[in-house]
């Protein structure tokens, strides 16, 4: 993995605004990379779907993966996916992945923490479990992230042949769910002390949310989710709300028949945008930093069928306008991030994934 | 055979096909909305007419053309069971079309790992594509009823 050779210069005229950036490769070869986290030091951890827990140490790909792990269910969409690290990591040193669990048979979405020691995943116990189990191995959410409180968001998908599942609140599929840090259930979470609803929901009516984020200067919410044949949608989540899959979405069926004839109906929180034809929204990242000052304030979403990542600018929690990026790799795009060093990170789909470093010019 | 009976039985079997397509088609919409209304949604008539001629044209060409791989199969095996089965044209042609729609419900779901045609997702929902299959079965034994087997 050596950078020094793998770094092009790009310069590209994008919708009347000049972005001249610097394109380096910090790792390639990834089997299926699906997500990364910043340690301190500036460090990084992968997670590639087959399995394995990567790091990224002064810049390099480390051939030993993070030791440690337990064993995944790693089938169809499933293996594992996202890494967060706590808010206190410096302080605990916790990890939190999350992965798919089980068998073909019975197989759930499941959220686990570790202690991060010299190369290391130790004390590792379960912090969530998406019951019920499933027998799909496609849509399984899997995204983290907490919020200042520090309490912890996890998505859940539909499993796919689940569909009607993200509407009924007694189960946990299709939901964005809020635990404490332990996985302990909080008392202020909307559907405590309401029969037959879980409590560890938080917002429901959700097909397969790739992409969760909490903006750190607005507060607010932003999960995209996976439509069917169209019908991607980007949605800002209010504790409690309903946010339509399966009865209102713009998507159809496969197939092309139905999924609902309502786009919008009684009761469903409407998407702050939808995309169709989809675009397989797959990460997604809100930019702060220093080194793109035209992109303050910005949420990035990376695309997987559409292989860009798109810009979306933001004004008063609406998107006025979206930018495609990045189209020039032809590669799908599974997830981008903001490092602290203010560049955006990359990471490229498949069984050769790379990371990819963006800076200005 | 000769081009004129070739050409008729092409045209015999695209008719089973069309038949076969639309039962399905409009049994997938009746399911789907069936779900809708298991979870409270109000579909109105109109909506659910609407629905059920958006998806013939919609989901038609597509699940037809996997529909026609599937009965291109059946009917010409079907064709060589007749020489044993001689007595029971119509009853084989029915079994067939049944039989290639569960097979290829199957191997999309197997393939796929999930269910494609969401329609088929409960038992329900699956034997009446099957059924559909039976249909097509029947109307092609119908159209072809005065010659020979496939």
């Amino acid at each position: 993995m050596n950078k020094s050779i793998l770094t092009f210069l790009f310069c590209f005229l994008h919708s009347f605004q000049l972005h001249a950036y610097e394109v380096e490769v910090l790792a390639q070869e990834l089997v299926f990379p699906w997500s990364m986290a910043f340690l301190p030091n500036g460090d990084m951890l992968l997670t590639e779907r087959s399995g394995r827990l990567r790091q990224i140490v002064g810049g390099e790909l480390q051939a030993e993966a993070v030791s440690g792990l337990p064993e995944f269910y790693v089938a169809g969409q499933g293996g594992l996916m996202d890494v967060r690290l706590h808010p206190d990591f410096v302080q605990n040193r916790l990890v939190y992945l999350s992965i798919a669990f089980g068998s073909p048979d019975e197989n759930a979405l499941r959220v686990i923490r570790g202690r991060l020691e010299a190369g290391a995943l130790e004390n590792v116990e379960v912090v969530f479990t998406a019951a019920p189990y499933k027998d799909t191995p496609a849509h399984y959410g899997g995204r983290l992230a907490f919020l200042p409180d520090h309490t912890l968001l996890v998505t859940t998908g539909d499993g796919f042949d689940y569909r009607e599942a993200a509407q009924d609140l007694k189960g946990l599929m299709g939901k964005v769910v809020r635990l404490h840090d332990d996985g302990t259930i909080p008392r202020d979470n909307p559907f405590v002390g309401q029969d037959g609803a879980r409590p560890e929901i938080w917002s429901y009516g959700h097909r397969n949310p790739q992409g969760l984020l909490v903006d750190p200067r607005s507060g607010l919410v932003w999960l995209h989710e996976h439509g069917p044949r169209g019908g991607d949608e980007l949605n800002q989540i209010q504790p409690g709300h309903n946010y339509g899959w399966p009865i209102a979405t713009f998507g159809l069926n496969y197939t092309g028949d139905y999924v609902s004839p309502y786009q919008e109906y009684a009761g469903v929180t409407a998407p702050v945008v939808q995309w169709t034809p989809s675009i397989a929204p797959a990460g997604m990242a809100a930019y702060h930093g220093a080194a793109f000052p035209q992109w303050q304030g910005d949420l990035f979403v990376a695309a997987l069928v559409e292989k860009s990542v798109r810009r979306l600018e933001l004004r008063n929690g609406q998107v006025i306008s979206q930018e495609l990026l990045f189209t020039e790799f032809n590669e799908r795009m599974r997830e981008v991030r903001v490092g602290g060093d203010g560049f955006l990170y990359l990471l490229t789909d498949g069984i050769q994934g790379r990371l990819i470093r963006i800076r200005p010019e | 055979m000769t081009v004129r009976g070739a050409l008729l039985r092409v045209l015999h079997f695209l008719l089973a096909l069309l038949g076969t397509a639309a039962v399905c088609c409009v049994a997938a919409s009746q399911f789907n909305l069936a779900r809708l209304a298991g979870m409270g949604v109000s579909v109105p008539v109109s909506d659910r007419l609407a629905v059920t001629a958006h998806d013939l044209v919609s989901m038609g060409p597509l699940y037809g053309a996997l529909i026609g791989v599937a009965l291109v199969i059946a009917f010409p095996v079907t064709g060589l069971l007749m020489r044993w089965f001689s007595g029971k044209r119509t009853l084989l042609y029915v079994l067939a079309g049944a039989a290639a729609l569960a097979v290829l419900l199957f191997a999309m779901n197997h393939a796929f790992g999930i269910t494609l045609i969401a329609a088929a997702r409960s038992p329900a929902g699956f034997l009446s594509q099957v059924i559909a299959g039976a249909v097509g079965g029947w109307l092609f034994a119908y159209l072809t009823r005065s010659k020979s087997a496939v």
